[in-house]
């Protein structure tokens, strides 16, 4: 090869550093994936986050007759429920509705969030969402189903006969592959907190059900690999070298929104998550599904899997759902009063 | 077809994986005496190349590279004086 | 299924074609530097790094593709890649060259594809797992936000910037210190179509087209969702789990690999150099055994030589510069025991 060919070329190669430079000067450098991918990051690696609220610990606080430290309380339940009976002072604004814009104006930044709905997965998730959007949120833990017996007040309550007897597998599984992020183009905006809202309300406000123990079940026995999703346990290590569901693969909640893990899940692939009882892996879910991902939350997690209580912990007890005041009609300011049978916070 | 070179030793690593047709071939040559002629009977094209280029390397001359079928060749290297 | 998983049909056939014709070889690269003090190959492979190195760099500025490294577990990538080292040797080949071989009829290069199969599935889903995911879960190290560690984020300088400028400066110093005069013979009286289809390829040449071969292979990966350029070993176990557990595991990489020794098999056939061959069955076992260390060492490391060192290295890898240094260790290591250690002949 000549030496002048040869020279022309590395020239030419170090001048294209300063074009790319100049040229990218002008144009967003951060895709909107990793705006969402960088705030989920920072909140679920906060020290200080804390995940879900217990009822216990609510009450408490309403009726500790310092309405200073009172959170903010928001239902995300439908107005007809809502009106049957909500927790006291709590406001009401669909799951939909919430981050619109002007819904979002409505929240407090400087005061505590507790977010809570029928069962504590919807919750979670707009719990999960309106952190990234810089609030300070927490879910209630079990929703309304752990705040009263009430079923008219708080149906869809947690059945414990109805977890089924589905196999576990204890031996890990690692995923492996190196794909592409999702590319994430919900708005020509360039705000973060613009991208980050669009894309939970684009995401808050489209259907978002989550899979029934059964409908995996069929889809990991069915003999057609193709449609197997990817499952993704969010629980500690332990308990998930205790057992886990066949074929899953153990990422915890605070390292989802690391690059080295999403870079390992298949973007054309639908990933099943699923934690102790659906909660924390309702804030996965919303996570992935924001980033790009089709993602599903395994409803009442490994509690509706496996009835083996030493696998499967921490499950709803339908007993042990208090019985605490709440109120009724849209929204008015009735102060809250020890209920008769269920005097102070459990 | 008839060669009139002499040949004094002829070496085959015909089926011989990488590197024992070079390694045999370097071997083969510094033991022989100067104007003596080694043929080589090879049928990996990799030596094929490597041989003579590191033949000449090492100041032996390569006389001839002949093909005989497929990918056997034949080489003819005369050695140069050692020691 | 994705129609563009067959993009790696083009893409491997040209691969095939190049390794045959360039005779690519990395185990014969590193090993000849000692053994035969030959250094032909090893310039055919810091070509293709350099070409794929500025092609990679490019293309991720563009948003073409993504850099997207191994994971760095550096206890995997040395134990892997010394093994794979010593492996190749045994085997007389590296992955690129027991592939182009068994396209050329080799018999020997067969007998290593199958031990690397072998010990490859015993490794990644086999007996050696739990062995190896202990050792990789142990020294694992990313960065703060859980990227795998390159060059470039280790020393916080954006990807393009660094691989430009290493790239240029090694052009610039190849500009300076080349020697004169070193154009191969014969190439006078050659035509073009004698050059290509007949004969053996040059090192600048096979080094030009394999890298370039790269930059194609990472962009059609890509479309495909399989962020990575050149891989061999994952297309051979995958073909093999497709064939043994009757699903479905034909993604791009396992179809680039087939057409890979289909493109060797062309080429060697069109120059006349195709002939089944086998070497004494002492030669053949000592080549599954080398075949079954490469493959426990690829699976152990994240990736064959191929894998680590001509697509990982071009995206300053940090663990491919490690598992491709641990390679040359092992394959010195075997080479000075099997062919210069006193008393050897």
């Amino acid at each position: 090869m000549k030496r002048i060919i040869l020279l022309i070329f590395g020239i030419i190669v170090l001048a294209l550093i300063p074009i790319f430079s100049a040229t990218s000067g002008a144009v967003v450098e951060v895709s909107e994936f990793e705006v969402i991918r960088s705030a989920a990051n920072d909140y679920l690696t906060a020290p200080t986050t804390v995940w879900n609220m217990s009822e216990k610990d609510l009450c408490a606080n309403l009726l500790d007759g310092d309405p200073a430290n009172d959170p903010f309380i928001l239902s995300i339940r439908n107005a007809a429920d809502y009106a049957k009976g909500h927790i006291s002072g709590a406001v009401n604004i669909p799951m939909a509705e919430v981050f619109k814009p002007e819904n979002l104006a409505r929240l407090p930044k400087d005061k505590k969030i507790v977010v809570y709905c029928y069962t504590g997965h919807t919750g979670s998730r707009v719990a999960a969402l309106l952190n990234l959007c810089g609030y300070d949120a927490s879910n209630l833990k079990w929703g309304m189903t752990g705040w009263t017996k009430d079923t008219e007040v708080a149906p869809y309550r947690f059945d414990p006969e109805s977890a089924m007897d589905y196999p576990i597998e204890t031996t890990a599984n690692t995923l492996t592959g190196n794909y592409a992020f999702p590319t994430v183009e919900n708005t020509a905006l360039t705000s973060e907190a613009e991208i980050i809202q669009i894309a939970c309300y684009n995401y808050a406000s489209g259907s978002h059900g989550d899979i029934s123990a059964e409908d995996l079940h069929a889809l990991i026995t069915d003999d057609d690999p193709a449609n197997d999703p990817i499952i993704v346990s969010v629980r500690s290590a332990e308990q998930y070298a205790k057992g886990h569901i066949p074929g899953a693969v153990n990422i915890l909640l605070k390292d989802i929104a690391k690059k080295e893990n999403l870079q390992r899940l298949d973007p054309n692939k639908q990933i099943v998550a699923y934690c102790y009882t659906g909660r924390t892996a309702s804030q996965a879910t919303a996570i992935l599904n924001v980033l790009g991902y089709n993602a599903v939350n395994l409803h009442w997690g490994m509690t509706s899997w496996t009835k083996d209580t030493d696998v499967a912990p921490g499950g709803f007890n339908p007993d042990t759902s208090l019985d605490y005041p709440f109120e009724t009609g849209a929204g008015e300011e009735v102060p809250v009063a020890p209920s008769d049978g269920g005097g102070a916070c459990g | 077809m008839a060669d009139e070179t002499k040949v004094d030793k002829t070496l085959d690593v015909r089926g011989e994986i990488c590197p024992n047709p070079d390694l045999k071939t370097m071997t083969a040559l510094e033991k022989m005496e100067k104007g003596q002629i080694l043929e080589v009977l090879v049928d990996y094209p990799l030596s094929l190349e490597r041989i003579p280029r590191n033949a000449e390397k090492r100041k032996h001359k390569v006389l001839k590279i002949e093909k005989v079928s497929g990918p056997e060749h034949r080489i003819l290297i005369e050695a140069k004086a050692n020691k | 299924m994705n129609p563009l998983i067959f993009t790696g049909i083009p893409v491997g056939l040209a691969f095939g074609f190049a390794l045959q014709r360039g005779r690519f070889c990395m185990n014969s690269a590193f090993r000849d530097i000692i053994v035969l003090k030959d250094y032909d190959l090893l310039k055919s492979v810091g070509v293709a790094i350099l070409v794929s190195m500025i092609g990679f760099a490019i293309m991720d500025k563009t948003g073409v593709i993504s850099i997207s490294p191994v994971t760095f577990w550096w206890g995997a990538n040395m134990l892997g890649g010394f093994i794979f080292g010593i492996g190749m040797v045994l085997a007389g080949g590296c992955a690129s060259g027991i592939t182009y071989r068994f396209g050329e009829g080799m018999v020997g290069a067969m007998s290593a594809v199958v031990g690397l199969i072998f010990f490859g599935l015993m490794t990644s889903v086999g007996v050696f797992k739990p062995f190896v995911d202990t050792v990789r879960g142990a020294t694992t190290i990313t960065t703060a936000d859980g990227a795998n560690l390159t060059l470039a984020n280790v020393f916080g300088i954006p990807h393009y910037i660094l691989a430009l400028a290493i790239a240029g400066v090694v052009l610039i110093l190849w500009a300076v210190f080349a020697k004169k005069g070193e154009s191969t013979k014969g190439e006078e009286s050659a035509s073009l179509r004698e050059r290509i289809f007949k004969r053996g390829w040059g090192w600048r040449s096979t080094g030009v087209v394999i890298g370039l071969i790269g930059i194609a292979a990472f962009t059609a990966s890509a479309s495909t969702g399989r962020m990575y350029p050149l891989s061999i070993t994952g297309g051979y176990l995958s073909t093999t789990k497709t064939l043994i557990m009757g699903q479905n595991f034909m993604t791009w990489l396992p179809i680039m690999l087939l057409s890979t020794i289909v493109g060797a098999f062309l080429a060697a056939l069109i120059a006349g150099e195709f002939k089944l061959r086998a070497p004494a069955p002492k030669t053949l076992i000592q080549c599954f055994l080398g075949g079954c260390l490469m493959g426990f060492g690829a699976e152990c490391g994240g990736g064959c030589n191929i894998t680590h060192i001509l697509s990982g290295v071009p995206q300053l890898s940090l663990s491919s510069i490690l598992n491709g240094a641990f390679i040359i260790f092992g394959c010195w290591a075997a080479a000075w025991f099997m062919f210069l250690r006193p008393g050897r002949a």
